[in-house]
């Protein structure tokens, strides 16, 4: 633990930025707030590697998700899907279903209208999985069935057939609409300046590209469900969730009751990539349903989704359709950019990709982002890792590499020369020496055959996310000198348990392992939904106040047992100490048995973010590929994937998130595509045989790079990191087959019968 | 989930009777194929023939001519790494290493994976009554055919599923079929069928009929070789795959079997590509014009044309590897 005042100044001064390029900025604190850490802090826990607290748990199989919970005289519940894209119900006869031994409980629901299929119509409970299933099966539904339209380029066609009726369409009304197309909007953290028409009049070179993106599912290893048991008027929920707190409100809402008689529980959870927001799902209400059939039932209630209606009512990244412009100038100075783009997130809005653009290479005098939102017959889509980032950024950094080749400049001269901060500039020469940049070719397609390497590379773009308000944390020591920290908020799988304990250990001198974790319980202090890449930078500070607090109360039950002043002592490896002074040192535990109680309780607030932060995040992303040139296949190398987290609390976990994130990028770009038939709208690959996720066969070698940076936007300095990496790596690689093959594969994925049509069209070109 | 009997047979004759006992019962192996059916209730036996306890039906034997014999019941991960498969049998051992991925292999059968149905989605979706189901309509027509086939299609266009089996009819194999009205012998190029003779089966094992014994002739001057093309590197069915095997004797081809798979509902001998080989040494005119061969007559749909420019390649390439 840094020596720091341990009574906080409302303004200090704080070193921040690179530690190659450190800033000493003035810090004004929230009144209670500390210092933040910063580059001259000397960290003893936090920044280091320490191994997952939950791993041993998890890999033996002890650990318990929610889907594992089994209570006394629990029922199985299933859901009965719409299996039409679009019509009115004309009647659900649950009456066979009832009829049928061992089940206990029925819901149908009320709204009549189907826009997609999967779309939910009923539900059943029953004394065994097997009977609810059967039960299902005999519900009957009677359609009206109406034209429908699954198609995003389809749907944009005069005379397709609608989504909503004009006076149902969701959004704003202010924005134009036409058909099943609402737009143009600009994106949601704004974007347009200056004048682009005339821009690109002075633009001495000028590229433009379509680019498309297929619909991604997030396809979380633990499907969405809940466990629910009513005990009286009070409710218990076993959630696989990444908002505890997002169901507990989502279900006192709906169910009519106050969020003091919910309690929602989520121990581990098995992922959710942004689809597990939402108090049940964005196309599902199950988890209101399971509550419904409980109370019905007078029993708890497991109601888990099976493979295929997670891929088809949980969420999923809109598909795109996007062109972009560019004019620039000889020497590659970028004077006007344009983002014309279209995607369906099905019945939902929220397709826009215009954030990379809008975002980056702010020197460009003139900008203009049109977005718009096609409606289509199949499932709303979700926010997923980084929403419409990663498709923005293939279309933006793919029309930067067509520019870079068309000035006959180096693309990453095109992005130093365009987008310059220091924070960049120090990713540019981090990637470019792990990935060997001077081994790419130098002319696109000139390596030899017919398996060609290539190295290509993009940049992308986050923003520092943090909830503020109404977070908190608490610790507690015991009189045995145990500590225990407390958070509602639930581990979505970065290692969020193992983050807080570090957070903690490191005001009070121990180890992360000495710090037993509670979390992802409504009971404990309020915490954020894991989205936008904030919750280890949301709750974080709140932890380490709430130590820091704790820590005080120790040292000053220490100091008479020292004859020292709080003022003088410290902790470290256990044990409170005077400064200077290691030897004449209490143990923890010894300081702990002097409490007048049982236990010290130590809340605190998450006070807001400082003035001084940075709210962007920067990330740039190397990629290395082998493309068959006869057969069209990719083969990813190696990927270097350099981001900016503020601080990592820990580095393990951290690397391992850009890890994930770089292969959940690299399945985007080469295989993963949700494909619904278009004459009966069905998904086509609803499981994960032929919906393709990239295997181990297809790993690559992944480099994963923390650009440190001292944030200085909260007191541990901590931004965020969940998103940010999946950003680059879809334009990265199809870069990279760019510069291998000389063939632009302009559609996601990059399956080999594309490949293949790209290299046709290079040939035609040459 | 539908409820069924397992009965497990301890002869080929009580497994049988165990059938007939029962209509709509079902023989299974390693259970992959079947499960996968009885989870979208494309099937719903009401008893499960369990032919694992079946004694002498996993077992690889060398026989008398100098062939092999491999049970039916011998999983694709002792094919692939069983020595002799390896060293005579090339291209067996690598469609069998090739298919699935190690933990279905660890479990799947050789003779299930020859047997096996269509990957279609459309016959695997209970809602569509395809052909395949006895419905009139193929869905690949005008809906997503992407992974369907080039050849031999119609009234059914969904490609024949086993790679296995492609290497088997490269290889000269013979399936054992064990009746009600006794054993016969059925080589495997003639053990599989045409949706246009019969749409809703991929060959003649007839309803009760068994496959006892997958034989393989001696190796004897032959060279065999095996390679696909997939999305994936692992866990997913090739686009194209294909099976060679070559007589060669002072560097002229004698006799050559050419077999597409992925292509056709059923493993496709290419006669053309064999036409083009016999008779000749494995130049790279030869290969060339016996990779144009392979693809003559084939009539794509309207998004699997690629196919074909990756089957000239997938046969140049694999004959290049055998010269």
């Amino acid at each position: 633990m840094a020596e720091q005042s341990e009574t906080p100044k409302p303004s200090v001064k704080a070193k921040g930025g690179l530690p190659s390029a450190p800033e000493t900025m003035e810090v004004q604190l929230a009144p209670g707030d500390l210092p933040p850490w910063d580059l001259d802090s000397r960290l003893q826990v936090v920044k280091g590697r320490t191994p997952r607290l939950d791993g041993p748990a998890k890999v033996t199989g002890r650990a318990r998700y929610a889907f594992d919970v089994k209570v006394q005289g629990m029922l199985w519940a299933k859901m009965v899907r719409a299996t039409v894209p679009a019509g009115e119900v004309v009647r659900i006869d649950t009456s066979k279903a009832e009829a049928l031994a061992g089940v206990k409980a029925v819901w149908t629901a009320d709204v009549r209208t189907v826009r997609f299929t999967g779309q939910d119509l009923a539900a059943v409970a029953a004394s065994s999985p097997e009977i609810a299933e059967d039960a299902a099966k005999l519900v009957e539904v009677v359609y009206e069935e109406r034209s429908f339209v699954t198609d995003l380029e389809r749907a944009m066609e005069v005379g397709a057939p609608l989504v909503y009726r004009p006076e149902e369409m969701p959004g704003p009304a202010t924005v134009p609409r036409s058909g099943n197309v609402v737009g143009p909007q600009a994106p949601r953290r704004g974007g347009g300046r200056g004048d682009v028409e005339k821009g690109f009049t002075e633009a001495e070179v000028v590229v433009e590209g379509t680019y498309r993106v297929a619909v991604h599912t997030h396809s979380p290893l633990e499907t969405h469900g809940v466990v629910a048991k009513w005990d009286g008027d009070d409710l218990t929920v076993w959630a696989s969730t990444q908002g505890t707190f997002t169901v507990r409100e989502g279900l006192a809402e709906a169910l009519g009751i106050d969020r003091t008689r919910i309690t929602v529980l989520t121990e581990h959870m098995g992922g959710g990539f942004g689809s597990k927001l939402a108090p049940s799902a964005v196309g599902s209400a199950f988890a209101v349903v399971a509550c419904k059939l409980a109370k019905k039932a007078g029993a708890p209630v497991h109601l888990f989704l099976d493979r295929r209606e997670e891929h088809l009512c949980t969420g999923n990244a809109p598909s795109a359709l996007m062109t972009v412009r560019l004019g620039a100038r000889r020497d590659g100075t970028l004077v006007a950019m344009h983002h014309r783009s279209f995607g369906s997130a099905g019945i939902a809005g929220g397709a826009g990709t215009g954030g990379p653009i809008a975002a980056m290479y702010t020197g460009c005098p003139s900008l203009k982002v049109e977005e718009h939102d096609v409606f289509t017959n199949a499932g709303p889509a979700a926010p997923l890792r980084a929403p419409g980032h990663p498709q923005g950024a293939f279309a933006l950094e793919s029309a930067m590499d067509e520019l870079a080749e068309k000035l006959g400049m180096d693309p990453l001269e095109l992005r130093r020369k365009n987008e310059s901060h220091p924070v960049r500039r120090v990713q540019y020469d981090a990637g470019a020496k792990a990935m060997g940049w001077e081994r790419r070719n130098k002319k696109a397609g000139d390596a030899p055959g017919p398996r060609k390497r290539g190295i290509g590379m993009a940049n992308g773009n986050w923003y520092v996310i943090a909830r503020d308000r109404g977070v908190g944390a608490e610790v507690r020591i015991h009189r045995d000198g145990s500590i225990e920290v407390f958070s509602g908020a639930q581990d979505i799988g970065t290692g969020f348990r193992t983050a807080m304990a570090m957070v903690a250990a490191e005001e009070l001198g121990v180890s992360p392992a000495d710090v037993v974790m509670r979390i992802g319980d409504t009971r404990y202090p309020e915490g954020p939904g894991s989205g936008g890449s904030n919750t280890t930078n949301s709750v974080a500070p709140a932890v380490r106040l709430a130590a820091h607090d704790a820590r005080l109360k120790l040292l000053g039950l220490a100091a008479p047992l020292l004859k020292a002043e709080v003022g003088d002592l410290d902790a470290a490896s256990g044990r409170i100490f005077v400064r200077g002074r290691p030897g004449t040192a209490v143990t923890l535990r010894q300081a702990a048995a002097r409490m007048p109680g049982e236990e010290i309780r130590c809340p605190a607030e998450r006070k807001a973010q400082y003035a001084t932060y940075r709210g962007d995040l920067a990330g740039t992303q190397f990629a290395e590929v082998e493309v068959d040139v006869e057969t069209g296949e990719v083969r990813i190398v190696k990927i270097v994937s350099v981001n900016d987290c503020g601080f990592a609390v820990n580095a393990l976990t951290a690397e391992s998130q850009v890890i994930g994130a770089m292969i959940q990028g690299a399945s985007w770009a080469l295989f993963e595509n949700r494909i619904l038939d278009g004459n009966f709208g069905t998904m086509l690959n609803p499981n994960l045989e032929s919906y393709k996720i990239l295997a181990s066969k297809d790993m690559f070698e992944a480099v994963p790079i923390l650009t440190e940076v001292a944030n200085l936007g909260n007191n541990t300095s901590v931004a965020g990191l969940g998103e940010p990496p999946i950003v680059p790596t879809l334009a990265a690689i199809a870069n990279a087959v760019y510069n291998a093959s000389g063939a632009r594969v302009r559609s996601l994925p990059m399956t080999p019968d594309r490949v293949l049509a790209a290299l046709a069209d290079a040939r035609r070109r040459a | 989930m539908h409820r069924f009997e397992l009965a497990r047979a301890s002869s080929l004759a009580e497994a049988r009777a165990l059938l007939a006992e029962r209509p709509g019962a079902v023989f299974k192996a390693g259970g992959i194929d079947l499960i996968d059916h009885m989870k979208e209730h494309l099937l719903e036996p009401p008893r499960v023939v369990d032919l694992k306890s079946v004694p002498g039906l996993a077992d690889v034997a060398a026989r008398g001519d100098g062939g092999l014999t491999i049970g039916p019941l011998v999983t694709l991960a002792r094919v692939a790494s069983h020595q002799v498969v390896a060293k005579a049998y090339g291209a067996l051992a690598a469609a069998c290493h090739d298919a699935a991925s190690p933990q279905i292999r660890n479990v799947a059968t050789i003779g299930g994976n020859v047997l096996q149905r269509p990957r279609c989605p459309y016959y695997r979706l209970e809602s569509y009554k395809c052909v395949k189901k006895g419905g009139d309509v193929c869905f690949a027509v005008g809906g997503e055919n992407r992974y369907h086939v080039i050849f031999g299609g119609g009234p059914v266009y969904a490609p024949h599923p086993s790679n296995a089996a492609v290497a088997l009819v490269a290889l000269g194999a013979a399936f054992v079929l064990d009746g009600p009205k006794g054993a016969r012998t059925v080589p495997a190029g003639e053990f599989f069928t045409l949706p246009s003779r019969s749409p809703q089966r991929e060959n003649v094992l007839e309803n009760g009929e068994i496959l006892t014994e997958i034989r393989l002739p001696p190796a004897g001057g032959w060279r065999s070789a095996y390679a696909a093309i997939k999305e994936r590197a692992a866990f997913d069915w090739p686009l194209v795959s294909l099976a060679v095997s070559v007589k060669l004797e002072a560097g002229v081809v004698n006799d050559a079997r050419v077999v597409l798979g992925a292509v056709a509902p059923i493993p496709w001998r290419s006669t053309r590509a064999e036409q083009a080989l016999r008779g000749k040494g494995l130049g790279s005119e030869t290969i060339e014009s016996a990779a144009r061969a392979a693809t003559v007559g084939a009539t794509p749909l309207s998004d699997n044309g690629y196919k074909v420019p990756l089957l000239q390649t997938l046969v140049r390439r694999t004959l290049t590897s055998l010269a």
